[in-house]
């Protein structure tokens, strides 16, 4: 019987020291203790950076609307694939609706990347201050004025905010001129805490100058008064600055581009640890696998939209470097066949339709037309992510800016356009007209993310070309994405 | 243990019994001895409780029903078994006394497990069904819960097709919750909280239902979605004397399909394909077949490649018995499943061992049990239109494509992406799961004073698994260099249980019940994964990831959480002279994932009861047995979300470079949207009830009406995106209503001697409102959108089929308005009410619901010249819907003749559709339907003259024999769980068919 009564005053003892709820965290790291040490707080800035990655593929839409709404790519309907409940064939034809997959996404992966520069900075704020995080804050800040950049082109007006921690609960807008002049003084503001070397991966001195030229460069767009002289002044710094052509069209955009002489600032993919670039995926041909030794079957999917592809005249070098078509051959120099049809695959740049289905169209011409996109090297033995570096700021573009930005002010681009079609291998031009520089800077420029931009500073967004309609200019910007709004009405009143 | 068993091996007992006995011989004592037996059937009963009132002098009747007991001239004697009326006789002389027994139609006087304690049917103030063993539906079960479909009303026990693999869905009285689980507690042996998968069906020996939240309050925070009580087979005492037990029974079933997928034949194909050239050569002569189509020069009908015959066993063996102070029972069971599908089976081993001893002059009960169920699973993926989805890859592939090469290798064709050879990923991919449970309990009852019951209670659940899954390189049409993972994960549960109970009548009027008590819970949840690509070798498969040729960041992972709950609970019970009953009972909980200042919660219930037919006005009716009113008001909560969505935490975030270093790092990120607000979601209830039974209880039965709301509900809600990092955030919004009306009706209709039958009917109604969508909720058109279609084409914010919306049920289709075809493309009706060819532009309407209006189950055994015994059962859902998306995938002409379709695509292009799958409302189907569940014949030999085998039972039974319905797809049966259900999207794994011969021996 005794033996009972320890078993009960045993458990009362139990009892008493189990009414407490502990809440124990094993496999994440508490708030109040992150940052824990000197390598996390170096190292806070790079998630910043890292919020990047998803902007090129779906993940992030930012890529795909810029080219697929543009001239230059289109995402066709072929049979059974890529129709996708019809967002490519709306955002090539410019009909996107507040629920379009591309307006949702940009929308909330830039927000992603402005609120992780957010919490970052309010984290610095809070570390005991030195001149080299007071920098990396600096650095920060431009960052995120990148990321608002994007967002400014692709919405307009947009909430604005410097804070994650002390932001509105249901943030307005801010009319875009705003926006603008506030990123132009951060940027400028910043200018002189940031590094004068040439980093590819970082908000460096020039990364800002060549921020600062693109936002002057379209400040008619988003400010309604052109900055040309500006845009102009923002370029030299570019082209004075550590960056050269490089001889050859390819070399930016082959797998090892981190030491291209060209680009200012990218994204460093990474085939196994830093993933998101897939547009060998989206537009290789099912079999072309075997053309690169690939150990993922591609997706059959973007094209070069014909009349674009047919603005390269015979002889121009990037046709043939940015483009693939014509016969393929595997590895082993045999003629790849096709995997339902088993005819030989002979790309037809001519893409017939934007929609094909059968039997209207062959299974052939459904299965292999359109040129694709070959400007990005795709080395032997690709996996479903590319390791090349993904160029944002090129020096190229920024020769063709300061073409632009001359043109725009009544002087003479041609010294800033020839040096680039003469490495292209055609004729140089002698006065060079706005006209035709937009051509070249499609050929030039096609695929890296500036098209859209571009139709839009050049007024002709709401013409026609294949197979889109023509429009008012009120699609320059994408709506507000429904989700969005919907959590925030504040973001359909006026802006502030 | 062993020498408890050893002393009951039944001969040895017997003898070791008639020894005993034959020394108590005294002078004055007469000897008597007889039969006992089954006064409808004339069977003998084994294990009849044989005792001489006023006294421990007893024993129970052997293998045969023969007792034979030494007792005073003229003493009573009381023969009782569960089940039978009790019998008291005086023995006069010395001799043969035979007995027959009549079995009991009182079930009323039964008793019924409610929370941590028991109570007389006949006391009950809440919402308790009880199911009995006997009652269940038989066959080789998929778990053992399967059993219980259709037995009690209120309770929904659905699963979606006839994976072997796939457990069911149990939902009680409706859904409670947005996003939480909804599925109810299990309470087994007085363990919360355990797995019912545990315990083979044969081991269980009732199942008690608490339903109202007056009854489930009792464990709080887990109680919302109602509780299941499972009480297993036990071994007995009897009454001072000794008893012992074997039972085998052995089944195997055969499965068939009962229902295929309607697509094409290669035939049809091919005379659709001529047609098809024919129209294409008016504009192009000269076009030949491979200009429209690509034969593949077979003719495979892809569904019986990937399905089979599957046979399944169950063998379980189980041994049970005790004396004065002990009592055990054990059991083994042996199951294996082989699914329809091929590639997918399932092995289970369940083991259990339960044994109690009394001690301290029976004061004390010490009580224990180990539970252990092994699984084996070997899977086929089939959930969405994935490579390896077995059932879309099937269902989509051309028929005219063989299965082979003529060299014996995989044909492999890439017709359009995700185009993969279905056989080959059976074949060559390896999917499988190990899977322990543990189950261990200890348990001591201290009876301080008479009714006064002391209870501490001790239990520890472990599930492990591991799961491997391999793919080798280059299976697939399309480039792959494979895929091999390997996961194990490990989930502990301790509970400590300390409980009071105290039973007191006073002045034979007043009749008190006390419960007072403890109850701290402890999760703790972890896990780790490798994986990898490219393997070098395939000979090893998952089990040497060395082989992985790629091997990357986010490879290889781990986690571990805890999540920990407190209780502190007590009730009363009162009743007076089992007329008028008062009970109410309140718990506190507190749990570790709500916010600082939200984590206690309290859980109050009360409750009233009269029962009219003890009153005198009605005592003396003699048709009515018992009628008794009953209402009762709870607050119940729930808890099942993840941990720590209260606090801000930070986690990997992925690898990327330092721009500034060079060196690779790894960043960290907010993990989710902290909620420091984040709370309990409460359910509270009023539920009324009436009691009834008439002559002498022949016909009984309950009828309960309800009225249920759950309010704060648990979900991942739409956040402002700035200024939250995350999309969605864990939070409390809005509520729901489920009211309901419950009837059960029970029968003995037919009672002679060569023929009885008893019927049971169980009815239910139960209707879903969302009241409140909540602060959380602000989408401008006030619907959630969920149940998104996924499938080739079907891509956006557009394809979704079920609306949540204030004021309507959940589940509802919330699907545009076909009209016509038009130009080729749907027209439907539009929100400007006109007409559109746009999705986005469509109006919406709800049309029909997932969730069935009524639900009917009616169960019934024959008993024909008392060895024959006929069981059926049918089931019937009435008034629910599916939305068919395999239809609306598969009637797309756009798939032809690249991809297979249904006939429907053919008819459809003759249209002159170009529309590709669009939501709409003509997917939406009726799918009523009428299931025979269950039919049984069995056969009890007569086995008197044996000495050794008491009973044996023959039986064949077949389950789902039948299904009458409209619904076009497979199975219109769908799992009834969360916001969004009822969507058949080629992820219905047949159902099956099964025919089951089986063997029961009694020793």
């Amino acid at each position: 019987m005794k033996n009972i009564y320890i078993l009960f005053i045993l458990a009362t003892i139990v009892f008493s020291s189990c009414t407490k709820l502990d809440e124990e965290l094993y496999d994440k790291i508490p708030g109040d203790v992150y940052p824990e040490n000197e390598n996390q707080i170096a190292n806070l800035s790079v998630e910043a950076y890292a919020k990047l990655r998803p902007i090129i593929d779906d993940e992030g839409w930012w890529f795909l609307a810029q080219e697929i709404s543009s001239d230059e790519l289109a995402a066709p309907t072929r049979g059974s694939d890529w129709y996708d409940g019809g967002k490519w064939v709306d955002m090539h034809t410019h009909d996107w609706s507040n629920d379009n997959e591309g307006v949702n996404r940009i929308w909330g992966n830039l927000w992603t990347g402005i609120t992780t520069c957010n919490q970052i900075l309010d984290l610095m704020h809070g570390l005991p201050q030195n001149e080299a995080l007071v920098k990396k804050a600096k650095e920060v800040e431009v960052l995120r004025s990148f990321y608002y950049y994007l967002l400014l082109d692709n919405y307009g007006d947009v909430p604005y905010l410097t804070s994650a921690k002390n932001a509105p609960d249901l943030p307005y807008k801010m009319k875009k001129e705003a926006v603008y002049d506030s990123l132009i003084a951060t940027v400028s503001g910043a200018i002189p805490s940031l590094k004068a070397i040439d980093n590819k991966y970082m908000a460096t001195r020039y990364m800002g100058f060549a921020l600062l030229a693109k936002l002057y460069l379209n400040a008619e767009t988003y400010s309604g008064t052109p900055q040309w002289k500006k845009a102009s002044q923002y370029c030299d710094s570019i082209i004075n600055g550590p960056y050269s052509l490089a001889t050859n069209n390819k070399d930016p955009f082959i797998t090892d581009n981190e030491n291209s002489s060209e680009i200012i600032f990218s994204i460093p993919f990474d085939e196994d640890n830093f993933k998101g670039f897939r547009l060998h995926m989206r537009t290789l041909h099912y079999q072309q696998n075997l053309e690169f030794d690939m150990t993922v079957g591609p997706w059959n999917g973007f094209a070069v939209v014909p009349t674009f592809f047919d603005t390269y005249e015979a002889g121009d070098a990037r046709k043939d470097a940015y483009h693939l078509y014509g016969q393929r051959f595997d590895t082993h120099g045999n003629k790849i066949l096709d995997g339902e049809t088993h005819k030989p695959l002979d790309i037809n740049p001519h893409l017939p339709a934007l929609t094909m289905v059968a039997p209207t169209y062959t299974p052939e011409q459904i299965r292999t037309s359109g040129a694709r996109v070959g400007k990005y090297e795709i080395k032997k033995g690709t996996k479903e992510n590319l390791s090349n570096d993904f160029p944002l700021f090129r020096i190229t573009d920024f020769y063709l800016m300061k073409a632009e930005a001359e043109i725009q002010q009544g002087n003479n681009g041609d010294q800033w356009v020839n040096p680039i079609r003469q490495r292209a291998g055609v004729s140089t031009w002698a006065g060079t007209t706005l006209t035709q520089l937009l051509a070249e800077r499609g050929r030039e420029l096609y695929c890296e993310g500036h098209r859209r931009q571009d139709q839009i500073r050049f007024g002709v967004w709401g013409q026609a070309w294949w197979k889109k309609p023509t429009h008012g200019n009120s699609k320059e910007f994408f709506p507000i994405p429904k989700w969005a709004s919907d959590a925030n009405p504040n973001l359909l009143a006026p802006p502030k | 243990m062993v020498r408890i068993l050893h002393r009951n091996i039944k001969k040895v007992a017997l003898l070791f019994l008639i020894l005993m006995l034959s020394s108590y011989a005294k002078a004055q004592n007469i000897s008597i001895h007889g039969t006992v037996r089954d006064s409808s059937n004339n069977s003998t009963i084994v294990g009849v409780n044989v005792l001489q009132k006023g006294t421990q002098n007893g024993i129970v009747t052997d293998n045969s029903g023969n007792y034979k007991l030494e007792v005073p001239k003229g003493s009573t004697i009381i023969f009782s078994f569960m089940g039978y009326t009790k019998k008291e006789i005086i023995a006069h002389k010395e001799g043969k006394l035979d007995v027959a027994l009549s079995s009991s139609i009182k079930e009323l006087d039964e008793l019924i497990v409610i929370g941590y304690s028991t109570q007389k049917k006949t006391d009950k103030t809440g919402a308790v069904s009880n199911v009995q063993a006997d009652d269940l539906n038989g066959g080789v079960l998929t778990d053992a819960i399967q059993g219980m479909q259709g037995k009690a009303a209120g309770v929904s026990i659905t699963k979606k097709g006839g994976d072997p693999n796939s457990g069911f869905s149990v939902r009680i009285r409706g859904a409670s919750g947005f996003n939480s689980n909804t599925q109810p507690l299990y309470v087994i042996d007085g363990v919360a909280g355990a797995d019912p998968t545990i315990i083979a069906a044969e081991d269980i020996a009732s199942y008690n239902i608490l339903k109202d939240a007056a009854s489930t309050a009792i464990y709080g925070s887990r109680g919302s979605n109602g509780v299941i009580i499972i009480t297993t087979k036990s071994g007995k005492s009897a009454g001072g004397g000794k008893f012992s037990k074997v039972e085998f029974s052995s089944q195997v079933s055969v499965d068939k399909v009962s229902n295929k997928y309607n697509v094409l034949s290669a035939n049809e194909m091919r005379g659709f394909t001529n047609t098809l050239l024919k129209e294409a050569q008016v504009d192009s002569p000269h076009y030949v077949m491979e200009d429209v189509f690509n034969d593949g020069g077979a003719s495979t009908d892809w569904q019986n490649e990937i399905f089979r015959t599957g046979i399944s066993t169950s063998t379980n063996l189980s041994l049970s018995g005790g004396n004065s102070t002990n009592t055990y029972y054990a059991s083994l069971t042996r199951a294996s499943w082989g699914g329809v599908m091929r590639g997918t089976s399932k092995d289970r081993t369940t083991a259990r061992i339960n044994v109690t001893h009394k001690a301290f002059k029976n004061h004390v009960t010490f009580s224990g049990s180990l539970l252990g169920s092994f699984e084996k699973n070997d899977y086929e993926n089939y959930s969405g239109w994935g490579k390896d989805d077995i059932i879309y890859q099937a269902l989509q592939r051309n028929p005219t494509d063989p299965v082979y090469n003529s060299d014996g290798t995989y044909y492999k064709s890439s017709r359009v992406f995700n185009y993969e050879n279905p056989v080959a990923v059976i074949n060559e991919v390896t999917n499988n799961r190990d899977n322990q449970k543990f189950l261990g309990n200890f348990r001591t009852d201290y009876e301080i004073i008479e009714g006064l019951v002391a209870s501490l209670n001790y239990s520890y659940i472990r599930d492990d698994a591991s799961t491997n899954y391999f793919r080798p390189n280059g299976l697939y049409a399309s480039a792959d260099n494979g895929f091999a993972k390997k996961q194990s994960t490990l989930s502990e549960q301790q509970i400590l249980e300390f409980t009071t109970v105290y039973n007191k009548t006073i002045k034979k009027n007043h009749n008190l019940n006390l419960l007072g008590g403890y109850s701290w819970q402890e999760t703790i949840y972890s896990g780790f994964y490798a994986q990898g690509r490219d393997a070098q070798s395939n000979y090893s498969g998952p089990d040497n990831l060395a082989v992985l040729n790629d091997v990357v960041y986010g490879d290889i992972g781990s986690w571990k959480g805890k999540w920990n709950l407190i209780g502190f609970f007590g009730r009363a019970q009162y009743n007076y002279k089992s007329k008028y009953y008062v009970s109410a009972s309140i718990r506190r909980d507190g749990s570790s994932k709500f916010g600082e200042n939200n984590r206690w919660g309290w859980f109050p219930t009360a409750a009233i009861g009269w029962t009219m037919s003890n009153e005198s006005f009605l005592k003396n009716t003699e048709w009515l047995s018992i009628l008794k009113l009953r209402a009762s008001y709870g607050i119940s909560g729930n808890q099942e979300i993840g941990e720590y969505h209260s606090i801000v935490v930070w986690e990997p975030s992925g690898k990327a470079t330092n721009p500034e270093t060079g060196q690779q790092v790894i960043t960290f990120k907010p993990a989710w949207n902290a909620n420091p607000d984040l709370k309990w979601e409460q359910t509270s209830e009023i539920n009324l009830g009436i009691d009834f039974g008439f002559f002498d209880n022949k016909l009984s039965g309950s009828f309960e009406l309800y009225r249920k709301k759950t309010s704060d509900l648990l979900g991942e809600y739409n956040v402002p995106v700035p200024p939250n990092l995350a999309y969605k955030t864990f939070a409390n919004s809005g509520s729901l209503t489920n009211n309901g009306i419950e009837l059960f009706i029970q029968a003995y209709a037919y009672d002679r001697k060569n023929f009885k039958w008893r019927t049971s009917l169980v009815f239910a109604h139960n209707k879903t409102i969302i009241t409140d969508l909540g602060n959380y909720f602000n989408e401008e058109d006030g619907v959630r959108k969920e149940g998104y279609i996924s499938g080739r084409g079907m891509v956006g914010e557009e394809y979704y089929v079920t609306g949540i919306m204030e004021g309507e049920e959940t589940g509802s289709f919330y699907v545009p308005t076909y009209v016509t075809l038009k130009d080729g493309k749907f027209i439907y009706e539009s929100v400007s009410g006109g007409y559109t060819d746009q999705l986005s532009e469509a109006k919406r309407t709800i049309v029909g619901t997932a969730a069935p209006d009524f639900e009917i189950g009616w169960s019934n055994t024959f008993t024909l010249y008392k060895r024959w015994n006929i069981d059926f059962a049918l089931r019937s859902m009435i008034g629910n819907s599916v939305y068919n998306a395999t239809r609306m995938f598969f009637d797309n002409p756009g798939n032809l003749p690249s991809l297979n379709a249904y006939p429907d695509a053919i008819e459809w292009r003759e249209d002159g559709r170009t529309s590709g799958s669009s939501i709409a409302d003509i997917y939406v189907e009726d799918a009523s339907f009428v299931k025979l569940d269950y039919i049984s014949v069995s056969y009890d030999f007569n086995m008197e003259k044996t000495k050794v085998i008491n009973n044996i039972r023959i039986f064949i039974s077949a389950n789902n024999v039948f299904t009458l319905t409209k619904y076009s797809g497979v199975d219109p049966e769908t799992s009834i769980d969360g916001l969004a259900f009822g969507i058949d999207q080629y992820n219905v794994y047949p159902k099956t068919r099964s025919i089951t011969f089986g063997l029961k021996a009694t020793f």
